[in-house]
């Protein structure tokens, strides 16, 4: 990032060079499962061919983006709404010793939800449709995510408050200038696995009752043993997991390149 | 006129381990306006902890600090006190610049006013190529002298530096001792500096206090007459190396009564 890089190369020849051994792999899997399927006889029914899911891709675009589009939204919809709340949540317990004390333990609790143990009950409180898979996508959100911002809210180190406090900083001041910035390392991991979450609440949501998205497109295809078309959609939700990832990935460097995360990864 | 600093029969004890520890013991100091003194002892004996309560960082357990006449917080909240710890401190996500406007930047002073402010000091620690550096990018010392830039950029008018260039080689040190006592001669501020450095301490000083551990106490005060400005040569002056011997014999003195009495 700012520093100098050891190794000075063009950026497309850096990005190559970074990219390169992802994509051998990738090669070989591909080439073994393609000779799995075509000349060493694995029965389609374990596993289809890459070419296959591929066709049944490009033939059937429609109900894939269709229902893509409604996971991404239900899971985009649900991970926002849980972060806000759960960065006010973490803000109101924060400067509220007394209540934060009293409701730490039922975080750990609300960590711990199996979401297959609570989307059920969600679905019956919003019905079938997009609305309870925001609740559960975002319920998988808001939990990670105050914990760990509460955490870092505390995770100012103590000289940082001494020097606060020789300055004669107010209350606010240190929120904003102190215990806020310290925190962002611990938000952004937080936002990390919950972005992942996210997307895993609303499928799993889908599964049990809904009428579109990608866990409805998977039940469906699976009624008509059409293997490719489940292959297609998983690969279209690791898609959507991954895209977000990779958007919180960029936010993150983006707010703290400063951190030593940031830096090591790079 | 009301001294910088007074401290009287100052003691503190620490809860520790369920045991209690008594850090500091009758301390009594005076620091007079416009004064140099540096504090010097033993690992342990209460250095930081006499900066400490004056910064109203510690409330002592008995006794008092006056800091021009008022009570720590109130010099606090005034903003007579700058300090710099025993380590740089830095906030990680603030560049050079910003690390250094940080105190006008929370005591509300205008950026149009504080940036020049802060420029002039990054330009007197000599990092003017380094503004836009964070402080991972910088190394032990830079991020030191960083730190004193920031305590001095509020002008106060008494400045509690800990050990600030303990983690500096001989030539910096020399470098940076140099540049503190043109700081000095060109403010009107007080400094109350703690080393482990006899040589540093007594360069600089106008008065070298030296302390013993278990309790903290003050052993033994050396009032240092060269004139100023002080240069290296003075190192080889009389009074330099009667000092220096004097306060060695202290300072081993007390070291070697500390373990006699563990
Ligand atoms: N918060 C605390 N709780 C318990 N004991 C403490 C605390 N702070 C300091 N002490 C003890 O008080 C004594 C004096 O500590 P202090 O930091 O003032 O020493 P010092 O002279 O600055 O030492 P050094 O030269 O190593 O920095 C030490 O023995 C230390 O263990
Ligand atoms: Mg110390």
């Amino acid at each position: 990032m700012i520093m100098a890089s050891k190794n000075q190369r063009s950026k497309p020849a850096a990005v190559w060079h970074g990219v390169w051994p992802a994509l051998l792999v990738a090669v070989v899997v591909i080439g073994l499962w393609y000779s799995a399927s075509h000349f060493w006889g694995m029965p389609k029914y374990i596993l289809p061919a890459p070419d296959l899911i591929l066709k049944e891709a490009i033939e059937n675009p429609n109900s894939l983006l269709r229902n893509g589009w409604v996971t991404l939204v239900e899971a985009t919809t649900g991970f926002a709404v849980g972060v806000l709340l759960a960065v006010f949540v973490a803000l109101v317990l924060d400067s509220w010793r007394f209540l934060e004390k009293g409701m730490s333990p039922y975080l750990v609790v609300g960590l711990n939800i199996p979401i297959v143990a609570i989307a059920p009950a969600v679905i019956i409180w919003f019905g079938f449709g997009m609305m309870s898979k925001i609740v559960v996508a975002a319920i998988l959100t808001f939990f990670p995510v105050v914990i760990y911002t509460l955490k870092g809210l505390k995770a100012a180190d103590r000289r940082e408050v001494d020097l606060f406090s020789v300055l004669s900083a107010s209350r606010i001041q240190g929120l904003l200038k102190l215990r806020m910035p310290s925190s962002l390392p611990f938000f952004f991991a937080a936002l990390r696995v919950a972005s992942a979450a996210s997307v895993l609440a609303a499928v799993v949501a889908e599964f049990i009752q809904a009428n579109a998205g990608i866990g409805y497109l998977i039940l469906t295809a699976a009624y008509t043993n059409n293997t490719p078309r489940i292959w297609a959609a998983v690969a279209v939700s690791a898609g959507i997991a991954l895209l977000f990832y990779w958007v919180v990935t960029v936010a993150e460097r983006k707010i703290i390149p400063w951190h030593a995360s940031v830096d090591a990864r790079n | 006129m009301t001294a910088a600093v007074v401290a009287r029969e100052l003691s503190v004890t620490f809860e520790s381990g369920g045991g209690q520890f008594q850090a500091l013991n009758a301390f009594n100091l005076t620091v007079e306006k416009n004064e140099f003194v540096s504090l010097i002892g033993p690992s342990g004996c209460g250095k930081t902890t006499v900066l400490r309560c004056i910064a109203d960082l510690i409330s002592p357990t008995g006794g008092s600090v006056m800091v021009n006449g008022i009570p720590p917080r109130d010099a606090i909240k005034k903003r007579d006190i700058g300090y710099v710890f025993q380590s740089a401190t830095l906030l990680e996500w603030r560049n050079v610049l910003k690390n250094v406007m940080l105190p006008l930047e929370l005591a509300g002073v205008p950026r149009a006013e504080a940036l020049p402010r802060a420029e002039a000091m990054i330009e007197r620690v000599g990092l003017t190529d380094f503004v836009k550096n964070y402080p991972r990018q910088l190394s032990g010392g830079m991020q030191q002298r960083v730190a004193i830039a920031r305590s001095l950029v509020m002008n106060p008018d008494i400045i509690l530096m800990d050990e600030p260039f303990a983690a500096l080689d001989e030539i910096t040190r020399d470098d940076m001792n140099r540049w503190l006592l043109e700081v000095f001669a060109q403010s009107s501020t007080t400094i109350l500096f703690v080393t482990h450095n006899i040589r540093e301490a007594i360069m600089l000083s106008d008065r070298v206090v030296v302390m013993a551990a278990r309790p903290g106490r003050i052993v033994k005060e050396f009032k240092v007459s060269m004139p100023r400005p002080r240069t290296a040569e003075q190192t080889f002056t009389d009074e330099f190396s009667r000092i220096r011997q004097e306060a060695e014999e202290a300072l081993y003195g007390a070291a070697t009564r500390t373990k006699v009495g563990e």
